[in-house]
């Protein structure tokens, strides 16, 4: 162990002299609020201190950075032209620290550190390195606030075309479906109860006009009875020639008469007797007269005589002829009438079928309005989420711009250090002293482990049960003497010569440990 | 005498010597388990060599002989390395290995007498590679028989266990071993090697052998604290 401890805390006090001493400088810079309370204006820019720090940081110690400053401020002037640049930068990031400071939640300021074997540079450089946080942190500020501003106005536009788009599109819809839609439905139900009102109205009229037609065919079937006429000639029409009815009118009243003759003396006599020949030739005659349809045709009398002139009306038949062709007219009317009721039916039957159309359409364009306008009404809350953002990004950029956002500024300016931060030697050396002991016990331990031999009779007997007879001594011979001399022989040596060595460096590094010790 | 052998033996040591107060007592335990129960042909033998066995069984057998009136044998069964044989200037004398050889020629020359009185002794004779055969031929067992006959004591040195099989192939000619062990030294898994091969049950007890100084002071205090606590093992003149 004693071994050990010489050993390590000499090579231990070796290192502390000679190794080169790095000094360090610092700054603090304090990261500031926005000026502009958040509750008024909130910051687009969303990254945690940390994360925002580390960006910076990677953009400061980046290569091209670092190489200008190398170059600025002569670093690593002996290296320069032996290593690779990659060398040199890994050197200069070894000796840059960069550390956040403040609570946990609440990290409020950080601190740059470099190291340098010339205490001046090492205050320069760390100036400089302060000065490029300052201003790549406003860089970053102002860059990240316009992004997220002509961002988001790229996003209200694409988002306000759409919603015009969807408005449109239920305007198209709204228009194609008119009268179908949900909104119409009272007033379609409405209608459709008025017309069917309507369709029972015309019904009623219709049957009231088909009783009354009825009644008049009646009377004219009647009167034509009466009258002799055959149904055909009985005309009904416009072209009615009141006095060649009159005449036909006659005419049957007369073949009527001479048929009610025949039949009677059909009775007592053939059709070959004279009297009943006659009356068959007078009959045949009469309808011979009675179908010629001009009404210049002469009428032969009951007695022979020719009746003149085609204005004339037989008294008898003028109140009939009359009275039918009254009928005749107010049934023209009711037919009229009953027909134009039926057009209004077959109207208000479309209608009814338009409205009944709409009613039974009406759920259905309830639906797929309803989807159009949940779609359009999503996509406009977006919009109006949208739009306050943006509205909050313009103002959060103009406030970035204005340096208004949240700030680094130097709390501590970088100093000149003026002892050396590394190497520590308190530390090394006790740290030296800890190790050799520790060495020293472990390596005792080790052996003591490693060491599978029996050491005491008391152990012999317990392990194998045997009797130790007895216990004998080394005998030391002239041999093992002579072997005990040279070990302490080598002992001796080995030990002048540690304090020569000690002596020796001491006093080739007598200066630089008097530095060291301030003597 | 060998300036070596001077050095090692109990006679040069101290009188107030632990050593010799140890050899002592080792005497008294041998002795009385002799004359107990006739067991009076003892191997002295170690797991490996430079434990120290020839130096014991010299000692013991040379300390019983001159303290005594016991006719005390001394057999170097080492047939390889003849450390014994040598040291007591034997070398190049007829001996064991040419008896056994030569099928029991030269019997009469094989007991010789030591300058320590009642001390007889048996050299190894020429070193021998072939020593295990020699050891189990019968006409070693007559040997032994006629020496049980003719001895008080029979002190065999025999090689070490772990290096030849000789100690365990005499097994049935021996009446038991004293193991002798290098404190601290001897790794226990030859030692265990060892007791296996003897068997545990022929081993009449173990000589902790060769304790440093330290150890020794110890095992005083706690067994000896009757004695002047300032005695120590003076260096050899």
């Amino acid at each position: 162990m004693i071994f050990s401890v010489l050993v390590v805390v000499f090579f231990a006090f070796v290192y502390c002299v000679v190794a080169r001493e790095l000094y360090k400088s610092s700054t603090t810079i304090l990261i500031l609020p926005q000026e502009v309370p958040e509750d008024y204006i909130k910051s687009t820019v969303t990254y945690s201190v940390e994360e925002r720090l580390s960006t910076i940081q990677q953009q400061v110690l980046s290569r091209p950075r670092l190489l200008k400053i190398i170059q600025s401020f002569d670093l690593f002037p002996e290296l320069r032209d032996k290593v690779p640049q990659e060398t040199l930068l890994e050197k200069m990031i070894e000796r840059t620290n960069i550390e956040l400071k403040g609570e946990s939640r609440e990290k409020n300021a950080f601190t740059i550190e470099y190291l340098h074997e010339d205490p001046r540079i090492a205050m320069l450089v760390v100036s400089d390195l302060a000065s490029l946080f300052i201003e790549d942190n406003l860089k970053l500020r102002v860059g990240q606030a316009v992004g997220t501003a002509e961002f988001l106005d790229t996003q209200v536009q694409a988002v306000k075309k759409e919603l015009d788009r969807k408005d449109r599109k239920i305007k198209v819809y709204k228009t194609k479906h008119m009268g179908e839609l949900p909104e119409q439905m009272a007033s379609n139900l409405g209608m459709l109860t008025r017309y069917q009102e309507e369709l029972n109205s015309i019904s009623d009229s219709i049957r009231s006009a088909e009783d009354r037609k009825l009644l008049l065919d009646t009377q004219i079937s009647a009167l034509k009875s009466r009258s002799g006429l055959r149904e055909e000639e009985v005309k009904t029409d416009e072209n009615i020639d009141l006095f060649q009815m009159s005449r036909k009118m006659s005419l049957a009243a007369e073949i009527a008469k001479k048929k009610e003759e025949l039949s009677k003396l059909r009775i007592t006599y053939t059709d070959s007797n004279p009297t009943t020949k006659k009356l068959i030739d007078e009959i045949g005659k009469l309808e011979d007269a009675y179908n010629d349809t001009s009404s210049e045709a002469n009428l032969t009398e009951q007695n022979g005589n020719t009746v003149e002139s085609s204005t004339y009306i037989a008294p008898e038949s003028e109140g009939i002829i009359s009275h039918l062709t009254d009928l005749i007219q107010r049934r023209k009317e009711v037919e009229l009438n009953i027909k134009k009721l039926h057009e209004a039916k077959e109207d208000v039957l479309k209608s009814i079928e338009v409205y009944s159309k709409r009613v039974e359409n009406a759920p259905k364009r309830e639906l797929e309005l309803k989807e159009l306008l949940r779609d359009y009404n999503n996509l406009k809350v977006t919009f109006e989420g949208l739009l306050q953002k943006k509205i909050n990004a313009d103002m959060s950029q103009d406030m970035e711009k204005r340096k208004k956002g949240e700030q680094f500024k130097i709390l501590d300016p970088a100093f000149f250090p003026e002892k050396p931060f590394k190497p520590e030697r308190i530390k090394i050396m006790l740290l030296a002293f800890m190790v050799s002991i520790t060495l020293g016990v472990w390596g005792a331990i080790f052996c003591e482990r490693m060491d599978k031999s029996i050491k005491t009779p008391d152990e012999f007997r317990e392990i194998y049960g045997l009797p130790v007879l007895v216990t004998l001594p080394e005998i030391i011979t002239e041999v093992g003497k002579k072997k005990m001399i040279q070990r302490r022989v080598m002992l001796a040596g080995g030990l002048i010569l540690y304090v020569v060595a000690v002596i020796t460096f001491v006093f080739v590094y007598s200066d630089k440990i008097r530095l060291i010790l301030r003597i | 005498m060998d300036s070596y052998l001077k050095s090692i033996l109990w006679k040069n040591q101290p009188i107030d010597s632990f050593f010799l107060k140890q050899i002592k007592t080792l005497r008294t335990k041998i002795v009385h388990r002799v004359d107990s129960s006739e067991q009076k042909i003892i191997g002295v033998t170690s797991a490996v060599d430079g434990e120290g066995k020839t130096t014991i069984s010299l000692n013991i057998a040379s300390y019983i002989s001159a303290n005594g009136d016991r006719n005390v044998l001394l057999v170097d069964c080492d047939l390889i390395k003849t450390d014994m044989t040598d040291m007591l200037g034997f070398n190049g004398n007829s001996g064991l290995s040419d008896y056994l050889q030569k099928d029991g020629e030269g019997k009469d020359l094989l007991f010789q007498k030591s300058t320590l009185k009642n001390l007889f002794f048996v050299s190894a004779g020429d070193p021998v590679p072939n020593s295990s055969e020699l050891l189990t031929k019968n006409l070693f067992g007559d040997l032994v028989d006629i020496i049980r006959g003719k001895y008080d004591i029979v002190i065999l040195d025999l090689p070490p266990v772990v290096s030849t099989p000789d100690p365990a192939s005499i097994k049935n000619l021996v009446d038991g071993y004293i193991l002798v062990y290098h404190a601290g030294e001897t790794p226990r898994d030859l030692l265990e090697y060892a007791i296996d091969e003897i068997g545990v049950d022929r081993v009449i007890g173990v000589v902790f052998n060769r304790v440093k100084k330290q150890a020794i002071q110890k095992y005083k205090s706690k067994y000896y604290y009757y004695y002047d606590k300032k005695e120590q093992d003076t260096p050899i003149k």
